[in-house]
């Protein structure tokens, strides 16, 4: 019986390795028998196990030190690179003028060469942030994505660099172009709100409002509302299309996932997020716990898959929702 | 499924025209994952920390000759890899295999510092996992958590897909037993589906 057990085609499966063919396969087997799927079911466990908690390694701290190290070493190349042109200078009959432009030199590009500090803020798994940049516009960050950005931005542009998908609201100011870098597809705006998503081979660029210019080396788009751009790796080429802007931002309202979760937090999740007012016919109902996965694109569409798993009614008066029902033991 | 393989060239390639700020996203993006990958040769943080840091600052330093053909993510870890053996010269006697550490080395790879609230459950699979040989969790973390793919992780290990699939086939098996095991223990019921 174990033997027989497709364990290649298991972990292919779960490590992302299999053909489709595979998956099929394997899927045929795990329909079979109800103790294939109990191995299976079994196996999805043991792979999605926690690992013993790695230390927590502080970013900030290392990303700090990384950039004083890379600071002091520029500062070693250009103080080299002086040595040397005190050389040539010295054999020049022009010597002191040339010296002294030096100086002048130096000190100016000690002054360009003053580190910037960088803030960067990264998202988990299943983590969605929104914040404020330091010029009041608004970036709401993907799960699993990076966005660095300097503490206080240059005088003359707005840059930040992303790594992941976000969606920014940019707070409008014509003299500081606003620009996101993405590897090598560069987004210029001056305030308007778009969505930007990296993926491995390809950079999405969508506009919500306003007037987007989107740039890959020489080639450069301008996009409007509900158009977007893709640049494509392989091809090096970008490309323009319309799109479709509900579902190219329907990340930023995740399905919410409860598990075993008591009644009275997910009225307290529901509450915060349709800015709702839920009261209970009777105590009973608040014992009920609720498992489940529900799409958060209307809360009429929530209330009733509740009702369905748990036998529980629902009235709505303006932001009061009742909930009745004979509740939970 | 899970999350798809990323490679962040692009951002190499700005790296190479003197973006700062390229670097520090890479390094963020990175960090957790190379450090922990660092700490499995190490089984030192702050080593393992200082490892990270330098393959970073020598991709800065040679960002101009340096020329990444493969898959970059591969590069990281595989710099990594070379970084922490280099360490690990520093510190051992030079004719010690450094392919061979014994496995009595990761007994205790995350330090006694971490002082968690877990489940009974939780605590049970964590032994389980630290019962893994050697290779064996390196190979699991790697594709499990790190997310890479069995094509990376044949570059930065060099060792063959095939021995990749083994290692992984064989972590899963030692994982569901445990969980089996620790099922009968305590009398929950083995697995959903159970009719």
């Amino acid at each position: 019986m174990e033997d027989s057990i497709p364990t290649d085609l298991i972990i292919r499966y779960l490590s992302n390795e299999a053909t489709t063919e595979e998956a099929e396969k394997l899927l045929d087997w795990v329909a079979a028998d109800k103790s294939n799927q109990k191995i299976f079911n079994e196996c999805v466990e043991a792979w999605k196990q926690q690992f013993p908690l790695a230390p927590q390694f502080e970013v900030s701290t290392a990303l700090k030190r990384l950039n004083e190290r890379i600071d002091q070493h520029e500062l070693e190349v250009k103080s080299n690179q002086r040595s040397f042109s005190w050389v040539a200078i010295a054999a020049s009959v022009t010597f002191l003028i040339v010296a002294a432009s030096a100086v002048f030199i130096s000190i100016q590009s000690n002054k360009a060469a003053l580190p910037v500090q960088y803030v960067e803020i990264k998202t988990p798994t299943g983590g969605i942030k929104s914040f404020f940049l330091p010029d009041s516009t608004k970036v709401t960050l993907n799960e699993k994505s990076t966005l660095t950005y300097p503490a206080s931005f240059a005088s003359a542009k707005r840059e930040v660099s992303l790594i992941g998908e976000a969606f920014f609201e940019v707070k409008r100011d014509s003299l500081r172009p606003f620009i996101v870098k993405t590897g090598e597809v560069i987004t210029q705006v001056l305030g308007t709100s778009f969505n930007v998503q990296t993926l491995s081979e390809e950079v999405v660029v969508a506009v919500a409002t306003g007037k987007v210019r989107v740039s890959q080396g020489q080639e450069s788009l301008m996009l409007l509302p509900a158009e977007k751009a893709t640049y494509v790796r392989r091809v090096n080429a970008l490309r323009k299309e319309g799109v479709d802007l509900a579902s190219v931002l329907s990340w930023r309202n995740p399905p919410l996932i409860f598990h075993d979760t008591p009644l009275t937090e997910v009225a307290a999740v529901l509450e915060k997020k349709f800015n709702v007012v839920i009261t209970f016919e009777k105590e009973s109902l608040q014992r009920c716990v609720l498992t489940g996965k529900f799409k958060t694109d209307s809360l009429e569409k929530v209330l009733t898959a509740i009702g369905f798993s748990l036998g529980i009614r629902y009235s709505q008066s303006d932001n009061q929702i009742y909930l009745s029902g004979n509740g939970c033991n | 499924m899970e999350e798809p393989s990323e490679d962040h060239i692009l951002l190499f390639r700005c790296i190479q025209r003197d973006d700062r700020a390229a670097l520090n996203t890479l390094f963020s993006h990175y960090y957790q994952g190379l450090c922990t990958f660092a700490i499995s040769f190490l089984n030192n943080i702050e080593e393992a920390e200082e490892c990270v840091a330098d393959v970073f600052i020598s991709l800065w330093k040679n960002r101009k000759s340096l020329s990444i053909k493969s898959n970059f993510r591969a590069y990281l870890y595989t710099a990594v890899k070379y970084s922490a053996f280099a360490c690990l010269r520093k510190r051992r006697p030079a004719f010690e295999d450094i392919d061979t550490i014994p496995d009595t080395m990761a007994e205790d790879p995350w330090g006694t510092e971490q002082v968690v609230l877990q489940s009974e459950l939780e605590r049970h699979v964590d032994q389980a996992i630290e019962t893994l040989p050697f290779r064996c969790r390196q190979v699991f973390r790697l594709s499990r958590v790190d997310g890479l793919s069995y094509k990376e992780i044949s570059e930065v290990l060099n060792i063959s897909e095939k021995t990749i699939e083994n290692h992984l086939a064989r972590a899963i098996q030692i994982l569901r037993k445990n969980l089996r095991m620790y099922r009968k223990d305590t009398g929950q019921p083995a697995a959903l589906t159970e009719a």
